[in-house]
């Protein structure tokens, strides 16, 4: 059977994703890119979960919560560096203990049914992150950098409802 | 005074309800492959609906995300069309299931001209299809769905229908399986068992 707590994260990064998708960027583009967005998905069997957060091969989130230390993972497969960056300074945030293993993704430890929720808010944000990166850069005067911190800074802003 | 009729919509089917129905197209192939001493009448039709059925299940499985149970059911369904011509041809030329050879010998990718109608064959593509259903079947259930498929040369057109019947009762039992088990709200299925 399903983890509840899984399933009530799910269901609130699905209202959060499609809340995101209505979206504008400071470029005054689409949060999401359609593609990505189409092949948002997350599936739940018993305490694990797998969640397609983009439409690259491979873009892939797998989850798994558990009671007791040193409580369930997070695995984010990821290629883009800059991306895992980010992630890794967001999944840092919320308390859990990552590794970031370049061009393969970040790896943490620690998820447990009081932050289960704010991890799938991240992943909320890791769709579509490289383009908004790219545009920030390419469209707005900010450097490189203050575009990867300025994705942190929606993560910290963006209100789960 | 004028009489208003109130229109009911109609009562959604239960999944057990569904199945059954799914079920019966199962029944009917097995019987025109039990009829091998026939030629295929209407089997050119029935290959059709065995199509139409499979696309529901299809979409079921697309629109829940479960990538191998897609790849099982397109090749179910694109076997059962692929099939289509071959039935119409020698069910055309009066040649019964028995007869109508859909592959003469292991590697052959194309049909043995049909006795009667010279110099036409088919690509052998509903072999083929049927192939890539058992290997996914094996994956998904554990064991292959079809039983004469690579077994048996010369292979029949009422071989194929049998093994086409069992791939698709594999298939209804796998979709079964997962619209009990499985609930899907949003973006977000889970696993209710």
């Amino acid at each position: 059977m399903a983890h509840s707590a899984l399933v009530r994260a799910c269901l609130v990064w699905d209202r959060l994703t499609d809340k995101l998708n209505k979206t504008k960027t400071p470029e005054d583009r689409n949060f999401y890119l359609a593609e990505d967005f189409q092949r948002l998905q997350c599936r739940i069997e018993g305490n694990r979960a797998e969640v397609t957060v983009g439409s690259s091969p491979g873009h892939k989130v797998h989850i798994k919560i558990e009671e007791q230390p040193p409580f369930g993972t997070i695995h984010y497969h990821d290629v883009d560096n800059d991306v895992n960056e980010v992630m890794y300074k967001i999944f840092t945030d919320i308390g859990l203990n990552c590794e970031l293993k370049r061009h393969v993704g970040v790896f943490c430890e620690g998820v447990r049914d009081d932050n289960v929720r704010e991890v799938f808010k991240a992943l909320a944000m890791a769709t579509s992150m490289d383009i908004r990166i790219s545009n920030c850069a390419a469209l707005s005067s900010l450097k490189w950098g203050q575009c990867m911190q300025r994705e942190f800074n929606f993560y910290k802003h963006v209100k789960l409802e | 005074m004028s009489a208003v009729q109130k229109l009911e919509p109609p009562k959604p089917k239960s999944v057990f309800e569904e199945i059954d129905e799914l079920m019966r197209v199962e029944e009917e192939g097995r019987l025109r492959a039990f009829n091998r001493d026939s030629p295929p009448v209407n089997d050119f039709q029935f290959l059709h609906k065995v199509y139409s059925n499979t696309e529901k299940i299809c979409s079921y499985f697309e629109d829940m995300g479960f990538n191998r149970e897609v790849e099982f059911c397109r090749s179910v369904q694109s076997a059962a069309l692929d099939a289509a011509d071959i039935a119409a041809a020698c069910s055309l030329n009066a040649v019964n299931r028995g007869d109508c050879i859909m592959v003469k010998e292991r590697g052959d990718f194309w049909t043995p001209e049909i006795p009667a109608e010279k110099g036409t064959s088919y690509l052998a593509t509903a072999f083929y299809r049927l192939a890539s259903a058992d290997a996914v079947s094996r994956d998904l259930t554990g064991r292959r769905c079809t039983y004469l498929l690579d077994e048996v040369y010369p292979y029949p057109f009422s071989a194929f229908l049998n093994d086409l019947t069992s791939c698709y009762h594999a298939l209804v039992d796998v979709y079964r399986d997962r619209r009990v088990r499985y609930r899907k709200m949003g973006k977000c299925v889970w696993s209710d068992w």
